[in-house]
C-alpha cells in the first residue's frame, strides 16, 4: 500500500495500530510496525478496545485529524490468534517463584518435591481472552443467549453462514478482493492468494451434522456458524484536506460520523445496534437510508439478533427510544461479499477490515453511505457512517 | 447492569407457548399446549413474589391433571413463571394454629392424593426448576418423571428447620431416587443443594442455562435425556440390615446436634426410614401420621413462630421501623455489633445473654 502512495513513508504524522493480544516481545506493535516499513522518526501507539481495536485505530486519527492535530496518519488494525500464549497455572507460578527463591538446597530440594504433575497443564491465553470475566460467559455463549432471546434457529443460523460463505466464494471469484487482500508467500514460496477458510461447498444439510461449539448438547453455535480464529492485518491511510492537496491524493470516501456504545456483556454482540442507531438519530437518517452495511460476522446467530432487534418493537421502543420498530436491512444490503465467517475475525484488525471493506464495496456497487460495525467482547459496539467521495 | 439487558431479561425464562387468549379456568395454574402436542404447566401465583403450594394451588392442581388425563398430551413440562424460582414450599401460614392432628392428616391425605395423581399420569412429566425448589416445591418436582434444574436452582428440604420432616411423600421418594444416605442427609441437615450438585446426586437429571430448557425439556419428553436411576448403593442401603445400620450411626450423630427432647423431627424421620424405608406405601401412610404429630407439637409450633417473628422483621427493612427501643438477644460478635449499632443510630438498647 504505502508503495502505491505518491509520498515517502516518513510523511506520516501518526500511526495507530489496533491490537488485541499483544506480544511479550513486541510490547508496542505499532511502533515495531511503522519501524519495520521504514517510517522512521513516527510517532506511533496501539489502542486496544478488544474486537473493536481496528476500528478505534481509525476512530483515533479521524479526530486528530479533525482537531487539526495531524494530516497525514496510517491506522491499521493486527492480530496473530495463532501465537497466542499458553499460560502456567498460578500454582506452577508460585512453585516456580518458589524454586528459584530457594537459597540452600535443602529448601531447594524442598520446592522441587512440591511440584505436581498438573502444573505442566497449561491454560490456552485464547479461551481465556475470549471469556468474559464479568458474566463468566465465552463469546460463543452469548450468541447463545441472543439466538434464544431473539428466537433464533440453528437452521436460520446455518444458513446465514451458508450464504456467507458463499458470497465470499463469489465476491474471490469475481476479483473483488483484488487490491484489498494481499498475497502471502511462505517461506517455501508457496503463494496464499485467497483467505482459505472459504467453504463454497457448504450447505445447510452439511452444517447441521456439526456438534454445537460452546454448549452441547443443545447448543445452537457451531463451528460452522461462527467466525473462524485467525491471523490478518489491516491498514487504512486518513489524510486531511490539506494533505489531499499536498500530495494530490485520490480519497475513495470520509468518514462522517463514528460512535461507541456499551451494553452488559452478556449480549455484548447487540451492540452494532446500539451505536449505527445512535449514528442515524443524529443524522435523521433511517437504516433504509444506509445503502451498504458491513456488521462483523462474529457469530451467525448474533448478526441475526442485531436485525432482529431492529425489527423488534418493544426493543426499539424500550432500548432505543423509538416510536416503532427501526425495520428491517435487506440482505442485499448485507455484508454482501461474506465477513468474518469466511475470511476470518482476528479480533484486533476487523475492525479496520470492514471499513476498508465497506469503502471498496461501496465504490464497485456506486452507493453513497454505509455504516461498518461490529460488536465488541465486553459489552460494546462501534460504528462508523461512510459517505462515498 | 445497564438499561439493554433490564428490557430483554423478562424473555429469557423460557414459558413455553404463551397462553392464548382468554385466562384458563384456573387462577394459579396456566396450561397450554405447543405444536408438538407437549402441555406447558406454568404456576403463577397471583398477587404473589413467590410460588407456595397453598391449598388452593393444590386443589387447582387435581383440576389440571383431570384434564389433562381425558386427553393425554405427548408429555407434560411442569415450571414456575415466576423469575424468583419454583415453589419455595408449602404454604406455612395455612399450617398455623392447627392443634388437632386427624383434622392435618385429612388435609395432608388429599394433597398426597394430588401429587400420587401427578406421579401416575401416563405421559412423561418433566419439572423445570429454577430459583428455590424447597419442600413441598421439591416433593412435587420428584413426582414428576424427570427433573431438569437451571443453573441457578436450589434445591432442599429445610422443613426441619420448623420442626417438622417433609410431609407430601418427600421422605419416601427422594431415598428411592438417590443415594439413601444423601437423602437422609439432605432432610436431616435442612442444607440446599445447588444445582451442579444436584446433577452428581441424581436429584436432577440435566443442568441446563435457561436458554436450553425448552431443549432439555423436548428430549426428556422424548426419551432422549440419560437420566440415572437406582443403582446397586441404593439397593444396598435400602436393605433392612443397611437401613439399621446407618439408622444407627445417623442417630447417634442427630442426637449431637439436635437431642431428641428438643428437637424431635429428625429422630422421626430416622425412624421413618428405618422402620418402612422397604414399603413405599407404608411409609407414606406413616409420614403422614408422624408429619401431622410434629405440626402439632410444641417445637414445630414455636419453630413457625420465630420463623413469622423473622419474617416481620425482614418485612420491616425498607426502614418504617418506628420503635425506640431495641433489646438484643445474644451478645456475643453479631450481637454485640448489633447493638453497637443500634446504639449508634440513637435507640436505647438492652442486651441479653444466657451467660453474662
Amino acid at each position: 500500500m504505502l508503495l502505491r502512495q505518491p509520498f515517502a513513508p516518513d510523511a506520516f504524522d501518526e500511526v495507530i495500530l489496533g491490537c488485541v493480544n499483544v506480544m511479550a516481545d513486541e510490547a508496542n506493535p505499532a511502533r515495531i510496525a511503522a519501524l519495520r516499513l521504514g517510517m522512521g522518526e513516527v510517532t506511533a501507539f496501539t489502542v486496544q478496545i478488544n474486537c473493536g481495536s481496528g476500528m478505534q485505530s481509525i476512530d483515533t486519527a479521524y479526530q486528530y485529524i479533525r482537531e487539526g492535530r495531524s494530516n497525514l496518519i496510517l491506522a491499521g488494525g493486527t492480530e496473530a490468534l495463532s501465537h497466542a500464549p499458553l499460560i502456567f497455572r498460578k500454582g506452577a507460578v508460585d512453585w516456580y517463584a518458589r524454586l528459584f527463591g530457594a537459597r540452600n538446597l535443602w529448601s531447594r530440594f524442598v520446592a522441587l518435591v512440591g511440584f505436581r504433575p498438573s502444573f505442566l497443564k497449561p491454560v490456552i491465553g485464547l479461551e481465556r481472552g475470549l471469556t468474559d470475566p464479568i458474566v463468566e460467559l465465552n463469546m460463543g455463549q452469548t450468541a447463545e443467549l441472543l439466538a434464544h432471546l431473539f428466537n433464533i434457529s440453528r437452521r436460520d443460523a446455518d444458513q446465514y453462514a451458508v450464504d456467507s460463505q458463499r458470497r465470499l466464494a463469489h465476491a474471490q471469484k469475481e476479483g473483488w478482493f483484488h487490491g484489498e487482500i494481499e498475497p502471502l508467500f511462505s517461506r517455501d514460496g508457496k503463494v496464499y492468494d485467497h483467505d482459505d477458510g472459504v467453504r463454497p461447498e457448504s450447505t445447510v444439510e452439511k452444517l447441521a451434522e456439526l456438534k454445537p461449539a460452546f454448549e452441547r448438547p443443545w447448543g445452537k453455535v457451531t463451528a460452522g456458524n461462527s467466525s473462524q480464529i485467525t491471523d490478518g492485518a489491516s491498514w487504512v491511510i486518513l489524510a486531511s484536506e490539506q494533505a489531499v492537496k499536498q500530495h494530490g491524493l485520490d480519497p475513495r470516501a470520509v468518514i462522517v460520523d463514528s460512535e461507541w456504545s456499551a451494553l452488559d456483556p452478556s449480549i455484548m454482540g447487540l451492540g452494532p445496534v446500539l451505536c449505527s442507531t445512535a449514528i442515524l438519530q443524529r443524522h435523521r437518517l433511517t437504516l433504509d437510508d444506509i445503502g451498504l452495511w458491513e456488521l462483523n460476522e462474529a457469530f451467525a446467530a448474533q448478526v441475526l439478533a442485531c436485525l432482529a432487534a431492529w425489527q423488534d418493537q418493544i426493543f426499539c421502543r424500550d432500548v432505543l427510544g423509538l416510536a416503532e420498530a427501526a425495520g428491517s436491512i435487506p440482505r442485499d444490503r448485507l455484508n454482501v461479499d461474506g465477513g468474518a465467517i469466511g475470511l476470518g475475525h482476528p479480533v484486533g484488525a476487523s475492525g479496520n477490515r470492514i471499513v476498508l471493506h465497506l469503502v471498496n464495496a461501496m465504490k464497485r456497487l456506486g452507493v453513497k453511505q454505509g455504516i461498518a460495525t461490529e460488536c465488541i467482547g465486553g459489552g460494546q459496539g462501534g460504528a462508523m457512517l461512510i459517505e462515498a467521495v | 447492569m445497564g438499561n439493554v439487558w433490564d428490557v430483554l431479561k423478562p424473555r429469557d425464562l423460557e414459558l413455553g407457548p404463551p397462553a392464548a387468549g382468554a385466562p384458563g379456568p384456573w387462577r394459579n395454574w396456566h396450561l397450554a399446549r405447543d405444536e408438538q402436542g407437549i402441555a406447558w404447566l406454568l404456576l403463577d401465583k397471583p398477587g404473589a413474589r413467590v410460588n407456595t403450594l397453598s391449598e388452593e394451588v393444590v386443589a387447582e392442581l387435581n383440576d389440571v391433571l383431570e384434564q389433562l388425563e381425558r386427553e393425554l398430551p405427548q408429555g407434560v413440562v411442569m415450571r414456575s413463571a415466576k423469575p424468583s424460582g419454583f415453589i419455595a414450599g408449602a404454604d406455612i401460614g395455612e399450617f398455623r394454629g392447627m392443634a388437632d392432628a386427624a383434622a392435618v392428616e385429612a388435609r395432608l391425605k388429599e394433597a398426597h392424593a394430588v401429587v400420587d395423581r401427578l406421579d401416575r399420569l401416563k405421559a412423561p412429566t418433566v419439572a423445570v426448576v429454577h430459583g428455590y425448589c424447597l419442600g413441598g416445591g421439591l416433593e412435587v418436582a420428584l413426582a414428576c418423571d424427570y427433573r431438569i434444574a437451571v443453573d441457578d436452582a436450589r434445591l432442599g428440604f429445610p422443613e426441619v428447620m420448623l420442626g417438622l420432616h417433609p410431609g407430601l411423600g418427600g421422605t419416601v421418594r427422594l431415598p428411592r431416587l438417590i443415594n439413601p444416605l444423601e437423602a437422609m442427609t439432605m432432610m436431616l441437615t435442612g442444607r440446599n443443594v445447588y444445582a451442579a450438585r444436584a446433577k452428581p446426586l441424581g436429584l436432577v437429571d440435566a443442568v441446563v442455562p435457561e436458554r436450553h430448557v425448552k431443549a432439555a425439556a423436548y428430549a426428556a419428553v422424548e426419551g432422549k435425556l440419560k437420566a440415572r436411576r437406582g443403582g446397586l448403593l441404593i439397593t444396598l442401603v435400602n436393605t433392612d440390615a443397611g437401613r439399621k445400620l446407618a439408622a444407627k450411626r445417623m442417630r447417634a450423630q442427630t442426637a449431637t446436634k439436635a437431642p431428641i427432647a428438643h428437637y424431635p423431627a429428625p429422630h422421626a424421620l430416622i425412624d421413618l426410614w428405618e422402620t418402612h424405608g422397604r414399603d413405599p406405601k407404608a411409609m407414606q401412610q406413616a409420614e403422614i401420621a408422624s408429619f401431622a404429630q410434629l405440626l402439632v407439637g410444641d417445637t414445630s409450633r414455636n419453630l413457625v413462630r420465630v420463623f413469622f417473628l423473622r419474617e416481620k422483621l425482614k418485612g420491616m427493612a425498607d426502614g418504617k421501623f418506628a420503635g425506640r427501643r431495641v433489646h438484643v438477644i445474644g451478645a456475643g460478635a453479631m450481637g454485640g455489633d448489633i447493638a453497637a449499632w443500634c446504639a449508634w443510630q440513637g435507640f436505647t438498647v438492652t442486651l441479653g445473654d444466657v451467660k453474662p
